[in-house]
């Protein structure tokens, strides 16, 4: 359900680009919920 | 982050048997494992099983003409005709149209982020997609279905969805994979030319609107006059406003945790509405006319569409997909364990006459527009252009996720087709017809259903208020829509594994509230979507439009929310005041908006293949398309001209206006002059809508038809496929791993971290 998505993002960041600045588990998720207000997910009926 | 450019594809294949491993690095392992072994004797035995088993299941179903059937036999024919459709037509279209290639990277892979690009576990994404495409319509569809028999709806929801709805999810899945995951609007304009782009984007906007529409009747319909089911739903806006909460200020990222927390609030609310109903001010606050539970659901749809998704959207998401994966796991253990008997014929006298009550129309093309859902639901594409490439891994697991997806919601469609075919007759064509006919009392509804000329006992007025008192309901006559007669068989199955008679009024609004929370979760989120498209296509008009394209901007926000909540709300409102009864006027129109839609998608599909060379295999998605066209162009073609007024919208248009005008102040069920005029508007507009999708829906395929034509004679527009990257990842294609698959995985697995070995993780679901 999403529990391990931050861990995964460090982890990407950490091997996609290592050294550079990571987003709190607190950021993380607002961006998350930002980015989902900017495009949403379509759903069915 | 920077795009990736296309490298030089290093493939470099090295083949041991019938096992080919493909690397794009030297030094890494393979990311890419092509099995062409031969099918084992062992497997020939399992599948000549399943295929006997699900002969004689369907044996049972169609010519057993004892007693009774028993509902296991529905779901042992599904099952197995799913097996051998997944094993075999699923994998034909693998080979020979999708050719999946493990060594290209996905858009998943290509774009990673972290965020909204994140290659995901298969059985993870499975689970997501399924949660993402199945709703309240394969729940509903089938039970309306069901006035035709059993039969005709058991062979369209498993047939259709094997050689048809499966088809669709799986082709545009994967054409939307090589192309970054673009969504449907944006591949058709790229595959079909502008017209037939425009015409396919507009045609998704307008379907998108009458499904709103429909699904907030259906809602409506099972909530109002009922103080229970209206504060349970209530209850459910609290509940995920403190689940945003949570998880914004409390505890990020805790989405098991807050769910749980949820789905235990949201037990509490079902169970202490029971109390909540039976006191003087619970009846008075929470029963609800049509009407004002109507003005209930715009504005909450409308609030929905502006504020931010954390607060309402995303966390009544997660909810929706706890309750809607364990409700369907319960009811698929109810069904094996109480294993209940057909009371419904297996083909009804409706079948043939097209007069019965619950929505007008023969078979033919009606039955295939009633269950959209289930069968063939052209939503769907939406799902699997956009959302699924983004987390999908490899090209391979699309079969899975794509046809497998789908399977699963035809088997949630078969359920539901079960639990409305177990009911007593006279008591679903009580529910189900609507009020005009039945006059609204217990007493006048018996009299109007024993009249039907059903099989079994007549039923008294008296029994079926004890069915309504059963559930804890003052009445259950003309509650019309699905979603009553759902909860109503559910209430029925599951009372009798869990927890006896003393729960069965749990049970049906337990299961009400499970339907109208993830309707509502389709009307808010849908209202979001639908205002998202209108500012985007009107943006792209220039001038001073262009604003809108800025989503950062609320007073275009909040204007394109209320044009698209208007819109939907006025049909709503329009269906809930209709004389006629608004479900059976209205949900022909759904089914046809979602199969024109499927009609969309599978065009752009056949085009596609054909583009690509693969005119011999154009038949795998031309056949479902070509049925799709027949079946929904018939039916609009009833809609707009039938000379019977309950088929045809035009002719009952003008039989009104003309009683009218003949100074009459009631004809038929109008009875007084407000009334006649509501039914001569409501009819001119379905009629137009009617007439607007058929004609949008001719225009993309006549731009497929003369892009094909191209394409076959050699001078066509070329394919809008992206380049390749190669893949410098691993994972298995189908739900099990196979050996070769572990062999290669541990070799991924004994890479030190900093070489870009991939972490045992997986993502997990929810990407909103």
């Amino acid at each position: 359900m999403g529990d391990n998505h931050y861990q995964r993002y460090v982890e990407h960041r950490a091997r996609a680009h290592p050294g550079t600045a990571v987003m709190s588990e607190r950021d993380y998720w607002r961006h998350r919920h930002a980015a989902a207000d900017a495009d949403p997910g379509a759903r069915c009926c | 982050m920077a795009t990736p450019t296309a490298a030089p594809s290093d493939r470099i294949e090295e083949t041991v048997g019938d096992i080919t491993y493909v690397r794009t690095e030297r030094s890494r392992p393979p990311v890419a494992v092509i099995d062409r072994s031969p099918i084992t004797t062992k497997h020939k035995v399992v599948f000549a099983v399943v295929a006997v088993l699900g002969a004689i299941a369907w044996a049972m179903i169609a010519f057993f003409r004892g007693e009774t059937v028993n509902a296991v036999w529905f779901v042992v024919a599904a099952v197995c005709t799913y097996v051998i459709g997944y094993r075999f037509y699923a994998r034909l279209i693998e080979t020979k149209v999708v050719q999946p290639r493990d060594d290209i990277a996905t858009p998943a892979e290509v774009f990673e982020n972290g965020t909204d690009y994140l290659p995901t576990d298969r059985r993870v994404l499975y689970g997501h997609h399924f949660a993402a495409i199945a709703g309240a319509g394969p729940l509903v569809g089938p039970v309306l279905a069901t006035q035709m028999g059993y039969l005709p709806g058991a062979i369209w929801i498993i047939i259709g969805a094997v050689v048809a709805g499966c088809v669709q999810d799986y082709l545009v899945l994967s054409i939307s994979v090589r192309r970054r995951g673009r969504s449907l609007g944006q591949m058709a304009r790229d595959e079909l030319g502008l017209v037939g782009g425009i015409a396919a984007i507009v045609g998704v906007l307008v379907i998108m609107v009458i499904l709103l529409a429909v699904l907030a009747l259906v809602v409506v319909g099972a909530l109002s006059e009922s103080p229970w089911g209206v504060f349970s739903i209530a209850m459910t806006i609290p509940i995920a406003i403190f689940m945003g909460l949570y998880l914004r200020f409390l505890r990020p990222g805790r989405v098991s945790e807050v769910s749980a927390i949820g789905v235990v609030l949201l037990l509490l609310a079902v169970a202490s509405g029971g109390w909540v109903a039976e006191t003087s001010w619970g009846v008075e606050w929470f029963t609800l006319s049509k009407v004002t539970l109507s003005w209930c659901i715009i504005l909450y749809g409308l609030a929905a569409s502006v504020l931010p998704v954390w607060l309402l959207l995303a966390p009544r998401d997660y909810l929706s997909t706890f309750m809607k994966v364990g409700t369907i796991a319960l009811l698929a253990i109810g069904i094996l364990v109480a294993r209940p008997v057909m009371e419904a014929p297996a083909v009804s006298s409706f079948a043939a006459s097209g007069s019965g009550p619950v929505f007008a129309g023969s078979l033919f093309p009606f039955l295939f527009i009633t269950i959209a859902c289930g069968a063939l639901s052209g939503f769907h594409s939406l799902i699997s252009s956009g959302t699924t490439p983004k987390l999908l891994e490899k090209e391979s697991q699309m079969r899975l996720i794509g046809y497998g997806g789908m399977l699963t919601e035809s088997f949630v469609a078969i359920m539901a087709l079960i639990t409305a075919a177990i009911l007593n007759q006279h008591l679903y064509f009580a529910m189900n017809a609507p009020a005009a006919a039945t006059g609204t009392t217990a007493q006048t509804a018996a009299d109007y259903v024993n009249g039907l000329g059903l099989s079994g006992a007549p039923l008294s007025g008296q029994e079926i208020t004890e069915a309504a008192r059963s559930v804890g309901e003052e009445t259950i006559v003309s509650r019309t829509g699905g979603a009553p007669t759902l909860a109503f068989g559910m209430s029925e199955v599951l009372h009798q594994v869990f927890g006896g008679t003393g729960l069965k009024a749990f049970w049906y609004h337990f299961a009400i509230m499970f339907e109208a929370l993830f309707i509502l979760t389709t009307v808010d989120a849908g209202t979001r979507v639908a205002r998202f498209m209108l500012s985007d296509g009107l943006g792209n008009l220039g001038g001073p439009m262009k604003k809108l394209r800025d989503p950062s901007w609320r007073a275009g926000a909040w204007a394109c929310s209320i044009v698209v909540v208007a819109a939907w709300g006025s049909i709503l409102l329009m269906g809930v005041t209709d004389p006629l009864g608004g479900i059976n006027t209205l949900f022909p129109l759904f089914g046809i908006a979602n199969q024109l839609l499927a009609a969309i998608a599978l065009t752009v599909a056949t085009v596609v293949v054909i583009k690509r060379g693969l005119l011999k295999w154009a038949w795998i998605p031309a056949i479902p398309l070509m049925w799709d066209l027949v079946v929904t162009m018939t039916a609009s073609w009833q809609k707009i001209f039938s000379g019977d007024p309950k088929v045809g919208y035009w002719t009952q248009h003008f039989q009104y206006r003309n009683a009218k005008d003949a100074g009459e102040t009631a004809f038929g069920a109008a009875k007084n002059i407000g009334q006649l005029d509501a039914v001569i508007r409501n009819t001119f507009i379905q009629g137009t809508l009617s007439v607007i999708f058929a004609v949008l829906v001719l225009i993309v395929f006549a731009a497929g038809v003369t892009m094909s034509l191209r394409a076959i004679r050699g001078h066509g527009a070329p394919l809008a496929e992206d380049e390749t990257v190669p893949s410098r990842m691993f994972a298995p294609s189908g739900m099990f791993t196979t050996s070769a698959e572990k062999e290669v995985q541990k070799q991924w697995d004994a890479l030190p971290q900093e070489h870009g070995g991939r972490s045992a993780t997986s993502a997990g679901i929810g990407g909103h």
